[in-house]
This record gives structure tokens, sequence and C-alpha cells, in this order.
């Protein structure tokens, strides 16, 4: 009988292991991609000017295309992500521009789009006394001529 | 003695698992080095415009070196024309999708009489990216 109860006490452990060894590198993997593709939202948003102010000299971003370009992109990289059920996820756009203004801190008014992508999706741990909902990655893209 | 003879039963199951986090370990491994690698490559993709046939052969090499996989096992799907910044719409983006085969995903496929062609899945990357060339 000790040893049966020995056995399940490291069986436990084990399984415990592995599936938190698991669950853990599928969420740094979705993270990674998350942040590549929060990357790629604002560097394909940064790339879209408004025409007219760029003829008077002025970096003003086209704010709808851009956020229609980040959506986008958001949900054809979601059709693949593998975080369990996702429920909901959004990517907000911050800019700094022209018309926008700049941050204090960005003292040579250095153009930029920052993309914060938001992901809530159904429990990415399987373990029952470990819960991670919700994913958040940043990425800002400066637009240097 | 009838200790013994549990242990022995036992001990195979419990050395399964130790092999299976080192195979996870490996697995994980592989993917995180075939994202890096997919990354680097699509950032020079955007400044070039498109994925080129050597920079097609550089990820399968690239992946095939850090990871094991062949090269030749490796897929890398994207069409060679060249897109521009400035083009309108769907025109300025590049598509690519990225196929690497992973192999014994599984520890003791043999003792759990798991054929090796089903012992594996393939790791795909499907995304595409702005091109910035002007």
């Amino acid at each position: 009988m000790k040893v049966i109860i020995v056995f399940l006490g490291l069986l436990i452990v084990n399984v415990t292991f592995l599936t938190y060894q698991g669950d853990i590198g599928r969420y740094v993997h979705g993270q990674t991609i998350l942040k590549a593709t929060a990357e790629e939202c604002a560097a394909g948003a940064a790339l879209l000017l408004e025409e007219e102010a760029f003829s008077q000299g002025q970096i003003v971003f086209d704010k709808v295309a851009a956020q229609e370009y980040a959506d986008g992109h958001l949900a054809y990289v979601m059709k693949g992500f593998d975080g369990g059920e996702t429920a909901y996820y959004e990517c907000a756009l911050s800019f700094e521009d022209d018309e926008c203004g700049y941050e204090a801190n960005n003292v040579d008014q250095i153009p930029a789009v920052t993309a914060t992508i938001k992901v809530k999706t159904g429990d990415l741990f399987r373990l029952p006394f470990f819960t991670v909902t919700d994913v958040v990655r940043k990425a800002k893209y400066e637009l240097v001529y | 003695m009838k200790q013994f003879i549990v242990l022995m039963a036992v001990l195979p199951i419990l050395l399964l698992f130790m092999l299976q986090f080192t195979y996870d370990q490996r697995t994980n491994q592989i993917i995180g080095q075939v994202q890096a690698i997919v990354y680097a490559a699509k950032e020079e993709a955007k400044q070039v415009g498109c994925f080129t046939e050597e920079m097609k052969g550089n990820i399968k090499v690239d992946i095939g070196r850090v990871t094991g996989v062949s090269p030749d096992e490796v897929q890398v799907i994207s069409d060679g024309v060249v897109k521009y910044r400035y083009a309108a719409g769907e025109n300025r983006l590049i598509y690519y999708t990225v196929r690497v085969p992973i192999e014994e995903v599984m520890a003791g496929s043999a003792m759990f009489r798991i054929d090796p062609s089903e012992n594996k899945y393939i790791y795909v990357i499907d995304s595409y990216t702005a091109s910035e060339k002007v």
C-alpha cells in the first residue's frame, strides 16, 4: 500500500510538472507571436500617411486606414493563435505626429505609432491553481526620415 | 523482493516522464528558434519587397542548422513578386507561410505503439507584412 501511495504521489507531481511545462511553453510562444503582431500592426500603420498633409511638409498618420490595417492583421493572426478559447481581442493604436502632438519624452519629435494588443482568452493554464486569461503586448514604431 | 518487483514495474512509467520533459524542452526550443529565424527574414523581406528565392533558401538552411530538421522538409511559401510601400491596399502586403515538421513529440512512442508518422506535427507560421520598399 505504501508503495502505491508513493507511486501515485510521484505520478501526480510528474503530471503537474509536465502540464505546466506544456502550458508555459504555449504561453511564451503565444506572447512572442502577439509581440511580433503588435510590431507589425505598428509598423504597417506607420506607413499610412495623410497625403495632403505630407505634401505640406507635415507627418500626419491616416488614423482610419491605420486602424483598419491593425485590426485586419490582428484578426488574420488570431485565426491561428493557439491560446485556447479566444473570447475577445483588440488592437489600440496611439499616434505621435504633427496633428496629435508628441510625448514629452519624444524630444526629437519623431513621428511614431504605438500598438497595444489585448487578448482575453479562456484559461491558458490547465492547472487549477494557476489562471491566466489576459495577454497584453505593446510595440512602438518610429518613423525616421 | 516484492518492493523491487513493484519498482521494476513503475520505473519505466516514471522514466517516461523524465524523457517527456526533455522532449518538450527540445520542441519548445525548436519553435522559439523557428520564430526568431522567420521574424528576422520577415524584416529583411520588408526592405526587399518580397521573399526572394535566396531568402527562402536561407530560412530553410538556418532552420535546419539550429533545429536539426532537414532543410528539404521545411516549406517556405511566398510569391516572389516585389511589393511596394505606396501600392494600394493588398498590393503592398507580403504574405508568407513557413511550415516546419517537428518529429518525436511524444516520448516512449515504441512502448505506446505510436507510429513515427503519427508522432509528429507541423508547426506553421502564416502571416503577412507590409512592404517598406520604395
